[in-house]
């Protein structure tokens, strides 16, 4: 899945400024409120911070406070040769600032990536009819069965509605519609009211279903995937578990709060959002974790998830370590990917991460992790490598 | 195909990039909750497992029958 071999000794650190010619990633964040002063705003920080070429696309972030089509039909007036794809958030940032209630964006040029092509999935009449129908439009754009497409080459970003609890039968529809592309992305959010959550692209919205985006990258990139927890000596096997609810009823034939409150050392009552947040649950392939987040207690002695639990499975209780520390590693190991030098990052950081940055105040030190790297990034209700994960940040880091 | 190990061999003749491999049975994991790569001994030869396992593959483009 890497595009490029590693350079282990090469530090993090920006791309130099020679790129003029075809211009370069840049990021903005903006706290305007109208769509026209945002696009503004956003527009003369891309110029800033070196974009010098038209962008292919623009990938933007926003607090459900504003209106996503408006800024995008904003931003395409001043870049009519992008595609612009976003949606909801639970707070933005960019590297070297954060909001919740403002606007981060992307711009990548044709340097960058040299074609970008976005469909709406509608999930109205199913997930997989949404997702099969979107992937048909952008086979047609691109003029390729998506099943063809050079994983080297192209790379999938995706950005789900976030209340609706499909990105799981929707990241299997995108295996099977393009199985060799890897989708890294994450579940759009409403600044923690849970009512409605929205994507966009250019003049298209909906809130109930996803954004495909495809990039046709002329740089290297890698992904990123970094959930900064260990796993403790604790772990049990799925035995009762209603999927389509995330609701798991039984580890190890016990009710499932009981088994998860005697390994994380305390009683089934005192089980508690903050104890959920500070004990995860991780599916382990090979060592890496891939994180099940508990979200609550269910009558029936059940813990519901934030993604979905397959009977059979095998999954150990975790303890969350040091945020702040599992990114840069996490980054410098993709930048290291990429050449030594990454261009610009796309970043989707969990709401519950957030949440724990915000308890230590630590958002500055999370942003120092990017390194000055143009990124924008979001704090999502989920997110998305391959599959969907919890507790994650995910990313798509390019040259 | 009567245990996960055949259908690891049976997958490793089909796809030979490890990245494509690699990817498939990532999906495959996230699906059914089996690491085809490291398969759990009371995992191996339960039918309804298996079953599971080679109907996923199946969903993402690699029918094993």
């Amino acid at each position: 899945m890497r595009t490029h071999p590693t350079h282990a000794t090469t530090p993090l650190s920006p791309a130099s400024d020679n790129t003029h010619a075809v211009g370069r990633p840049a990021s903005a964040l903006t706290r305007v409120r109208d769509s026209g002063g945002a696009a503004a705003d956003l527009a003369a920080q891309f110029a800033a911070h070196g974009l010098g070429a038209a962008p292919t696309v623009i990938v933007v972030f926003c607090s459900p406070a504003y209106d996503g089509v408006g800024l995008a039909a904003a931003l395409r007036e001043r870049y009519p040769s992008a595609e612009v794809v976003g949606c909801t958030t639970a707070g933005e940032f960019v590297e070297r600032d954060g909001s919740v209630g403002g606007v981060s964006a992307i711009a990548l040029p044709a340097g960058t990536a040299r074609g970008a092509y976005a469909a709406i999935a509608r999930f109205d009449y199913g997930v997989e009819a949404g997702i099969r129908a979107a992937a048909q439009r952008l086979g047609r754009l691109v003029d390729a069965d998506l099943r063809t497409l050079d994983p080297k080459r192209w790379v999938g970003v995706v950005l789900f509605e976030g209340l609706g609890m499909k990105e799981e039968e929707a990241n299997e529809v995108l295996g099977i519609v393009a199985p060799q592309l890897v989708f890294v992305g994450g579940s759009a959010g409403d600044d923690l009211a849970f009512r409605e959550t929205r994507v966009f692209h250019n003049a298209e919205t909906t809130n109930d279903g996803a954004v495909l985006l495809l990039l046709d990258m002329a740089v290297p990139f890698t992904f990123t995937k970094t959930c900064s927890v260990e796993p403790t000596r604790h772990r049990f096997t799925v035995t009762r578990a209603d999927e389509a609810n995330r609701v798991v009823y039984e580890l190890d034939g016990r009710p499932a709060i009981e088994a998860y409150a005697e390994a994380t050392g305390v009683a089934p009552a005192q089980v508690d959002a903050q104890l959920f947040m500070k004990h995860p649950v991780g599916m382990l392939l090979d060592g890496d974790p891939w994180i099940r987040s508990p979200q609550q207690a269910v009558a029936g002695g059940g813990i519901k998830f934030y993604c979905r639990m397959t009977e059979g499975a095998e999954v150990t209780v975790m303890r969350t370590a040091d945020i702040v520390a599992g990114t840069r590693d996490a980054l410098a190991l993709a930048a290291r990917e990429v050449g030594g030098r990454a261009g610009g990052a796309l970043l989707f950081n969990c709401i519950l991460r957030r949440l724990e940055l915000d308890a230590s105040n630590a958002h500055e030190q999370f942003r120092a992790t990017l390194a000055g790297i143009p990124t924008a990034g979001f704090h999502t209700y989920g997110e998305t490598y391959v599959g969907h994960v919890n507790q994650t940040c995910t990313g798509l880091v390019f040259g | 195909m009567k245990s996960l190990d055949d259908v690891q061999r049976a997958l490793r003749t089909r796809v030979r990039s490890d990245d494509a491999l690699k990817l498939l049975t990532t999906r495959v994991f996230l699906r059914t909750g089996v690491n085809l790569k490291q398969v759990r001994p009371e995992q191996n030869t339960d039918s309804v497992v298996v079953a599971r396992v080679i109907g996923a593959l199946a969903a993402f483009g690699h029918p094993l029958s």
